[in-house]
């Protein structure tokens, strides 16, 4: 059993996890485990001299010479100098020689082993550590009559036949399937898998052939800490690993240190490198008398592996295992193929939709109306089940998806905040992130959210609902460590392997790097139709403006022109009165009151007409107003008038930024208004600042007003008269009146019209929430800006 | 020259009898005739001399001054200027008047119908000596106007 210490690390192996169960596996420094496998003997030559300088210590067992007897010899101790030309020349590449060689093993008491026809067939392996340092493995074949000297046609034949049965196949299914037949066939292994890895290391077995009387391993997970992140390094550099006995007694180095580097031999490339105790164990655990496995790659990352499996020990021969490699390869080229036409056919149905979908958007003026006139297009284009659009405080709802009471906060708390920094976010498992999304996970496991504008709070959420995976692990994934009474951690590989079911909630699909590329495809498609758009509309801004001016221009001239016949009519009625007033009837003194009268209440329309278009021409000024100071002013003002019958409540209110003369007529006009209307004895009237939490209430009572989470609302709220819902949009137009003109003090009807030109001018809204005989309540409002300094 | 003078037939400004006199910039007649009409409801007797456009009031007011020292009852009291006039408007006046070293000791009051403080303020900054609403009561206005004459010619010393 390995003891390791925590919190040990290894200069060139990488760490992927902190957590103590998973990182002492993959800390484990398994390409110097000091020992290699006993099937062959291991030498460390120098360069260029081939003098031994480390050796297996079985090489009485294999050469009936003592391992110290062979260290600082020459090569040419045990081989011809015609085999150490052929070394020689497969170190330099030579195409003519290749691993592995064949050799006769020449020994003071005689040759041991004779290519052909004797008791055993030497195989050499020989590869460059370093720039001085050389390992030559040395392997002995059971002579058989299969043991020839191996020729390119030998191989040929070998390998033609499950290549062409490989390339026959037309889906990733078949390839697998067809891969594990050929394997299991070429090399009579009891069991052959593919292990498929995922991107978070964990595998799983999607194809199998093996002996009828095992037990299936089909569609079984293992978690990622079965192969730990530096064996799979291994896998990805050395495409073949063979065990050929799971019960094999490790031959240590002689000396433990290699003398040139002074450090323990490097075994990365070696064939004979010594298995982990702990990956030995785990196969002993499975039942495993020999395995060998041959990595699949797909752009030099580790894909899967060719998984074999042997009940008692097998030996594969060099050849066969060449031969196994090369099928490896030629597969992985296969898969990746197979692969890529699976993307390759999505991605061309995908890129005929956008080709459409972005035609359409950018021959529109009003981008949402582009997104959704075709909202099956919105939704194929990621593949999603559902999508919400967030534009100005609005959703528009396609397909599956969280209700509005859910996708308010779901913006606003979790996704807003984060697109600030983020271009995109995607997840597949939002209850993970946001646990609140728990309710909703049926509709929206998996969500793909971007932000288009942010000043006009335009968002684009796409979901996926559920799907409810059951995943097999091939035992529970949770590998038990113990912790020693000396405080060390023992890793103890499972025992059981007997399937173990994990359920997987909240999680959906992953989405594709197509699919989230479509997204952001998307997004640049509607800003550059924002963008044309802008330009357009600085035009017919400017127009807009002019044309306003115009306006406010007209009203002023207007009022003036008009007022001075007014006063002619008005003063002429007076000078009738004065000097003809005696001449008059009763009736006709009453005639020429009521015209006077006329005279005056024109007056005071064009008054408020004058005022109202002033409003809209003067120059906004930026005063810093306290206004708990100014309500209580104006409250001040209303009860030397109002008497005692008033009762006004100024609950704490924020100071803002503002035009403190518009700001004050603005608080005027709807205490005015609340008393004014207002018939019972005791006129109450409460001015104060709402709660963060009926902001949102108010937010989603009222879609269409421009409000901000942060947004301050302000209200002043009268137990009057109240309004019906079908007039909250009457009391505010200009000279609109409920009610005959000489009731309740007889308004001019301009009040409310100029509450909300200034609160407009202020770039904030104005709402009325009431009903009839129930009072009320009057909001606003005052934009950003007025909110920037808030303390 | 188109001078128009209510209460006498006479044409020239420095022809003028010897009643105090006030010069009256103001096109609308029915306002005209309100402000006589208040003029002549007051103790005080006064000469009205009314132009009804800006042009007229300045080449009237220019060509008194070369009488100025002669003649003194031939330049009027104070001017009562209304701000819109066909032509070139009030503001123009009262500047033109301010900014003539010969005039500028001239009292202008401006009587107009535009209550906007941007008005006001900017009279005010070109020098006017008071800033006069046209009520539109005819009671209120009346009185302004009283006070106005008990102000000019009772209350304050003038130049």
């Amino acid at each position: 059993m390995l003891m390791i210490q925590p919190h040990v690390e290894f200069e060139d192996v990488p760490i992927t996890s902190e957590t103590v169960d998973l990182s002492n596996c993959d800390r484990e420094p398994i390409h110097v485990p000091g020992c290699i496998q006993p099937h062959g003997v291991l030498l460390a030559l120098q360069e260029p001299s081939f003098t031994i300088v480390q050796v297996s210590q079985n090489t009485q067992e294999w050469f009936g010479v003592p391992p110290e007897e062979l260290l600082d010899r020459p090569l040419s101790y045990l081989l011809s100098e015609e085999e150490i030309y052929r070394i020689q020349r497969c170190l330099a590449e030579d195409f003519e020689h290749v691993n592995p060689l064949q050799v006769s093993v020449n020994t003071p008491s005689g040759a041991l082993a004779e290519p052909l026809g004797t008791k055993f067939v030497a195989y050499c392996i020989v590869h460059r550590v370093s720039d001085e340092i050389v390992i030559l493995e040395i392997e002995f074949a059971q002579n058989t009559s299969v043991q020839e000297d191996i020729t390119y046609f030998d191989f040929y034949r070998q390998v033609k036949a499950p290549i062409t049965q490989l390339q026959k196949t037309t889906t990733l299914d078949e390839l697998c399937v067809q891969l594990v037949t050929s394997v299991r066939h070429i090399t009579g292994f009891d069991r052959v898998m593919i292990y498929r890895f995922a991107i978070s290391g964990a595998g799983e077995v999607i194809a199998e052939a093996r002996h009828p009387d095992l037990e299936s391993l089909l569609g079984l997970h293992y978690p990622a800490s079965d192969i730990p992140q530096q064996a799979r390094q291994l896998y990805a550099l050395n495409h073949l690993r063979l065990v050929p006995d799971t019960q094999y007694v490790p031959v240590a180095l002689l000396p433990t240190l290699n003398p040139i580097a002074q450090s323990p031999l490097d075994l990365s490339w070696s064939v004979l490198r010594s298995v982990s105790p702990v990956h030995i164990e785990y196969l002993h655990n499975m039942e495993v008398g020999s395995s060998m496995s041959i990595s699949l790659l797909r752009e030099g990352q580790l894909w899967g592996l060719i998984a074999c499996h042997h009940r008692k020990p097998k030996l594969v021969p060099y050849f066969l295992r060449t031969i196994c490699e090369f099928i490896g390869q030629m597969a992985a080229f296969e898969l990746i193929d197979k692969i890529d036409s699976q993307d390759r056919d999505y991605k061309i149905e995908l890129n005929a939709l956008k080709t459409e979908f972005f035609n359409s958007i950018s021959q529109q003026t009003d981008v949402l109306s582009a997104l959704t006139q075709s909202p099956t297009a919105l939704l194929n284009l990621v593949g999603a089940t559902g999508v919400a659009i967030a534009l100005e405080g609005k959703f528009v709802l396609f397909g599956q998806t969280p209700s509005l009471k859910q996708l308010q906060p779901l913006l606003d708390d979790h996704l807003a905040p984060q697109l600030e920094v983020k271009n995109i976010i995607q997840t597949v498992c939002l209850a993970q992130d946001y646990p609140a999304a728990a309710a909703y996970s049926d509709v929206a496991s998996g969500m793909l959210a971007m932000m288009v504008s942010r000043d006009q709070n335009f968002y684009i959420l796409w979901f996926r609902s559920e799907v409810n995976q059951t995943i097999t692990w091939g035992g529970n994934p949770n590998k038990p460590v113990i912790v020693e009474d000396n405080g060390e951690v023992r890793l103890s590989p499972r025992k059981s392997f007997s399937a173990w079911q994990e359920t997987v909630r909240h999680t959906a699909l992953p989405w594709k790097t197509c699919e989230r590329e479509a997204a952001l495809e998307l997004q640049s498609a509607i800003i550059n139709v924002a963008l044309r758009h802008a330009a357009e509309l600085a035009k017919l801004n400017a127009e807009l403006k002019r044309s306003n001016v115009d306006l406010d221009a007209f009203a002023y001239v207007a009022s003036h022109d008009l007022k001075e016949p007014l006063r002619g009519i008005h003063n002429y009625s007076s000078f009738l009165m004065e000097d003809y007033g005696e001449m008059l009837d009763v009736q006709g003194v009453s005639k020429l009151r009521t015209l006077t009268h006329l005279t005056r209440r024109m007056e005071l329309l064009i008054d408020s007409l004058l005022h109202y278009s002033r409003l809209g021409r003067a120059e906004l000024a930026s005063d810093s107003i306290d206004l708990n100071r100014l309500g209580q002013e104006a409250v001040e003002l209303f009860k030397i008038t109002t008497g005692d019958a008033l009762e006004i409540t100024i609950n704490p209110l924020p100071t803002i930024q503002g035009d403190r003369a518009q700001i004050n007529e603005l608080l005027t006009n709807l205490v005015s208004n609340a008393i004014k209307y207002n018939d019972s004895p005791i006129k109450k009237i409460e001015i104060g600042c709402l709660e963060p939490n009926i902001v949102r209430e108010q937010r989603l009572k009222h879609p269409h007003l421009n409000l901000q989470t942060n947004s301050q609302i302000i209200y002043v709220r009268d137990n009057g008269i109240g309004i019906e819902a079908l007039h909250f949009d009457d009391v505010f137009r200009i000279f609109s009146r409920l009610h005959v003109r000489n009731a309740y003090g007889g308004g001019n009807g301009a009040g409310l019209t100029i509450a909300q030109k200034i609160v407009r001018r202020h770039g904030g809204e104005i709402w009325v929430d009431s009903s009839l005989g129930q009072g009320s309540t009057f909001y606003f409002t005052l934009g950003e800006k007025s909110f920037k300094k808030w303390t | 020259m188109d001078l128009q003078v209510t209460s006498t037939n006479l044409t020239n400004l420095k022809d003028l009898p010897s009643l105090p006199l006030v010069l009256v910039v103001e096109d609308s007649d029915e306002d005209y005739e309100a402000l006589d009409r208040a003029f002549r409801q007051s103790s005080i007797k006064v000469q009205l001399y009314r132009c009804q456009t800006g042009k007229q009031a300045l080449e009237s007011l220019n060509q008194c001054i070369p009488a100025n020292q002669a003649c003194k009852n031939s330049v009027p009291v104070f001017v009562l200027l209304d701000l819109n006039l066909p032509g070139i408007n009030g503001k123009f006046v009262l500047q033109t008047i301010k900014q003539n070293p010969l005039l500028q000791h001239l009292p202008v009051v401006v009587v107009t119908t535009s209550k906007n403080p941007t008005d006001v303020e900017e009279c005010y900054r070109l020098g006017a000596n008071g800033y006069l609403l046209k009520a539109i009561e005819w009671k209120h206005f009346n009185e302004s106007i009283q006070i106005l004459i008990q102000y000019w010619f009772n209350t304050v010393v003038l130049p």
